[in-house]
């Protein structure tokens, strides 16, 4: 195949605009990186990642603008800024591409890239009943499958890129709809320079019975890993979509900024799920929103394990009537981290309702926060909200936040806020371990049960792994 | 638009006003010193768009040139009793920034050694122990409105209950609101001490005004306060409350705020719990209509082991109005074994109302149980169901529910003539 002469044409192209910084020899020693950008990012670097991908004028544009948008808004303010701080936008490599084009069949995956996928479990999943993988190693997607039956339905699913070259129209109408530019500092860097993600159609009436998977990986020091997902589900229809994460620890800050944009039609039903394990350095600023049109439902599951400093709050916009969302998050703050979870719900629609579900476990000096948003639009009626966040702190080091606002103009609304804090208690302690269990496998346990109704909403495999690495967490056996 | 504001704050109020106050109480050089402090931080912060304060001074705009008129004689008001609507008092100490301060009290009061005195009286007699006090919660440079209270501090009420000393009728401290109005009112209360104090403030005409007050509430050990604060100004007027209360070991604290008047309300209720096993019953209750705006701001700060607190701050909106709740509960690595709540329930009775609310728990002990709940909504269509099932009128049971949702921040006041006569009372605000 050309592949090699068309990287090696790519690459003289392009060097001549970001210089010579093509690299070889990663954490991974087999995995050669076919084209990475100098470290930094200038209009220039834009316009050449453009390019590269080959994109219509408008991305170009839009990646353009977008990055005078990031370069112009100012940091959030509301977080600590120390912690923001080690973010150095100037030392990132904000895009690479691994050695392999796309691939179809598992067998021509890169060899050190498989090696990584066989420690996640992903083979093994797709056995079972993964309809679709879309495995995302740095900024592209390098392994891809997608069931026949899947193809026949009319159901797109493929990484972001290949979503922009074979449906420009749908790319083109709504990509930055529900996340506009300008919404954050990360979101517009994010549409400056984003790469891989995953694209998702399901055509009108169309329930798709199998959750649609991909997984996220970081795997260069310094990497910046910015993928941009867009999932429309038309009238009427449905899916699950699952993406998990994880990665291996490295002594730099690596950055981590998703956007990801949900539109459900009138009817239509999403549910994303999320297990997010990044490395303990990693900086996971996140952008993550759903609009639910008449009589639609959205649903966040969202666990974030790992990550140095994770921002994410997964918001929930109820734009016509008899639409729900529910947003259901677990978040662990281990030693040195910070998980700055919540949610948000803005009802602009009357006869609409949310749930909001948080828990969170902080343990060795971890940091929990949940900040979330309901908010009830003029002349809307009829709204129902309810948020619960169970905070459980582990030890007498660590800290837990909760910054819920509320927000309402009309009356025939109910909108309801609990929270709890407290530690493991000393009598569930007592019980299991008069019964014979030791004090560590006790507390895993009432850490389990804590979590447990996150956990019920997780396909099998992904439930067996959240408790596998909660215990691996609970010994202290990560980072 | 917000210097217009301070414009006219700082042209109205210049330094001869500083200097008319300090000559009012009859300053000590160091309660002086104090103001002075306090004035420059004023001009410093009045300047300063991001000083805590600030927003609210913006709010300023409707009151009028404000001015501090001099003491004169009590226009004719109520003659002085101590039989009142809050049932039997033990006291009544009626004071304003143009009035000179009137007090009944009964005999009682004095066997026991409990003082109640105007500020001016207790320099005088009580240096000492004002100097020992005074600005001990607070401090005159804390925000900008703080800064302008202490410059200006005008007459004030210091009460002081000796060791043990427990006195059952409420004390009744009734101030009247001018154009400007900064009182203070510092209670002491020595170890083991006990005193329920209803402390109100009205306005003397329909004119508009301003006023800034601070309260501060130093408990010692083991020491019992019902502390009843009640902002009833005309709708013409601005108010702001700073009320601090520093508890020492097993002390026990239960603050009401009731605010049903001002077109502009601002509270801070804060308690520290500085010393292990103290214990608050932090409650509100704000009642707002029209265009009021009303902001209400509580701290429990748990530095201590073993501290308890519960907050429990409810509105009833109807109109235009406006409210907003920002509760924070925090609790240090020091405060293990604390338990702590908070909760804001928020009743809209409108359209137009807006309400937002914003519980903040901030933990970093482990050994802790902490709870918060916050809900908007407007009346349960069940209960009123119920009571409409029944027969009851719906104007009749919608005020029934109304009354009920008022009264639960009167359930932890001990069961006696002030928890009827104020169930009466709220009874009356919450009808609107």
């Amino acid at each position: 195949m050309a592949d090699t002469e068309l990287r090696e044409a790519l690459k003289s192209e392009v060097d001549s605009i970001v210089g010579d910084d093509y690299k070889y020899g990663f954490h991974d020693e087999d995995v050669a990186y076919a084209f990475k950008s100098e470290k930094g990012l200038d209009a220039k670097k834009v316009r050449a990642i453009s390019k590269m991908k080959k994109e219509p004028a408008w991305m170009t544009e839009v990646r353009l603008k977008a990055f005078e948008t990031f370069l112009r808004l100012p940091m959030p303010t509301f977080l600590d800024p120390a912690a923001l701080k080690e973010v150095d936008f100037d030392d990132i490599y904000y895009y690479m591409r691994a050695g392999g084009e796309q691939q179809k069949d598992w067998d021509k995956v890169p060899e050190g890239i498989k090696r990584t996928f066989d420690r996640l479990g992903i083979p093994e999943a797709e056995q079972k009943f993964l309809s679709g993988v879309t495995a995302q190693y740095d900024s592209e997607v390098v392994y891809h499958s997608i069931k026949e039956t899947l193809e026949k339905q009319g159901v797109q699913f493929t990484d972001m890129d290949s979503g922009l070259r074979e449906h420009e129209e749908v790319v083109r109408r709504y990509f930055g709809t529900v996340i506009p530019t300008g919404d954050n500092k990360f979101a517009a860097l994010n549409t400056a320079v984003w790469s891989g993600g995953s694209f998702v159609y399901v055509p009108k009436g169309i329930k798709v019975d199998i959750p649609l998977q991909a997984y996220f990986r970081i795997n260069s020091k310094n990497m910046g890993q910015f993928e941009r997902t867009l999932i429309i589900a038309d009238e009427g229809s449905s899916v699950h979509y699952i993406e998990g994460c994880t990665a291996p620890t490295y002594t730099e800050h690596s950055l981590h900024s998703a956007v990801v944009e949900l539109i459900a039609m009138p009817g239509a039903t999403i549910r994303y799920t999320t297990i997010q394990n990044w490395s303990k350095n990693v900086f996971n600023l996140v952008t993550k929103r759903a609009m639910a049109y008449a009589g639609a439902r959205v649903e966040w599951i969202d666990g974030n394990l790992g990550s140095k400093l994770t921002v994410k709050y997964p918001a929930i916009y109820l734009m016509g009537e008899g639409a729900s969302g529910e947003v259901l998050s677990v978040a662990f703050a281990g030693k040195g981290q910070h998980q700055d979870a919540g949610a948000r719900i803005i009802a602009a629609a009357s006869n609409t309702s949310a749930t909001v579900t948080s828990k969170s476990i902080s343990k060795q000096g971890g940091r929990t926060s949940y900040r979330g948003l309901v908010r009830v639009l003029p002349g809307v009626e009829n709204v129902k909200v309810h948020t619960v966040c169970d905070a459980l702190l582990m030890d007498e080091d660590s800290r837990s936040d909760t910054y819920p606002t509320m927000q309402a103009e009309e009356k025939s609304i109910s909108v309801g806020h609990e929270a709890t804090v407290s530690k493991i208690g000393t009598e569930q302690l007592f019980y299991l371990t008069a019964r014979g269990i030791s004090e560590d496998e006790a507390r895993l346990m009432i850490v389990n049960g804590f979590i447990e109704p996150f956990t019920k909403e997780l396909p099998l495999e992904y439930a067996v792994e959240l408790n596998r690495l909660m215990q691996l967490e609970m010994e202290g056996g990560i980072g | 638009m917000s210097s217009a504001v301070l414009t006219t704050l700082g042209q109205s109020l210049g330094l001869a006003d500083v200097e008319a106050a300090s000559l009012a109480l009859a300053d000590p050089a160091w309660l002086k010193a104090r103001r002075m402090e306090g004035w420059a931080a004023w001009q410093r912060l009045a300047e300063d768009p991001t000083a805590s304060g600030t927003r609210f001074l913006e709010g300023l705009r409707n009151a009028s040139k404000l001015g501090v008129e001099p003491a004169g004689p009590a226009p004719a008001a109520a003659a002085l009793s101590l039989d009142s609507a809050w049932g039997p008092l033990c006291g009544l100490l009626r004071f304003g920034q143009a009035l000179e301060p009137q007090a009944l009290l009964s005999p009682a009061l004095k066997e026991q050694g409990v003082r109640v005195l105007p500020l001016r009286q207790a320099l005088a007699e009580q240096p000492d122990l004002v100097q020992r006090h005074l600005f001990s919660c607070t401090k005159p440079d804390e925000t900008s409105l703080a800064a302008l209270h202490a410059a200006l501090l005008g007459p004030g009420v210091f009460v002081h209950v000796p060791r043990n000393a427990r006195v059952a009728e409420p004390l009744r401290l009734e101030g009247l609101a001018g154009q400007a109005f900064f009182p203070h009112t510092l209670v002491v209360l020595e170890e083991g001490a006990e005193l329920t104090v209803v402390d109100s403030v009205a306005s003397l005409d329909e004119g508009p005004g301003f006023t800034s007050a601070v309260s501060e509430l130093v408990l010692g050990p083991a020491a019992r306060l019902h502390y009843i604060h009640h902002q009833g100004l005309n709708a013409a007027s601005a108010f702001s409350l700073r009320q601090r209360t520093a508890l020492a070991r097993d002390a026990y604290l239960y603050t009401l705020s009731l605010v049903s008047g001002a077109a502009l309300s601002s509270s801070h209720i804060e308690s520290s719990l500085q010393q292990p096993g103290g214990s608050v019953d932090l409650l509100g209750l704000v009642l707002a209509k029209g265009d009021q705006q009303v902001e209400f701001r509580t701290l429990q700060d748990h530095s201590a082991r073993n501290g308890t607190s519960d907050a429990l701050v409810k509105s009833i909106l109807r109109g235009k109005a406006r409210f907003y709740f920002d509760g924070v509960v925090k609790i240090a690595k020091a405060g293990q074994g604390s338990n702590a709540f908070q909760s804001n329930p928020n009743l809209l009775l409108s359209s137009d109302c807006r309400a937002e609310s914003i519980p903040t728990l901030e933990i970093e002990a482990d050994d802790v149980a902490c709870k918060h709940a916050a809900s908007l909504g407007s009346l349960d269509e069940e209960q009123k169901f119920y009571l409409l099932s029944r027969g009851i009128s719906e104007k009749d049971a919608e005020s029934a529910i109304v009354e009920g949702f008022a009264a639960e921040v009167a359930q932890r006041l001990p069961a006696g003539p002030l928890q009827d006569a104020f169930i009466e009372i709220l009874a009356g605000l919450a009808r609107g």
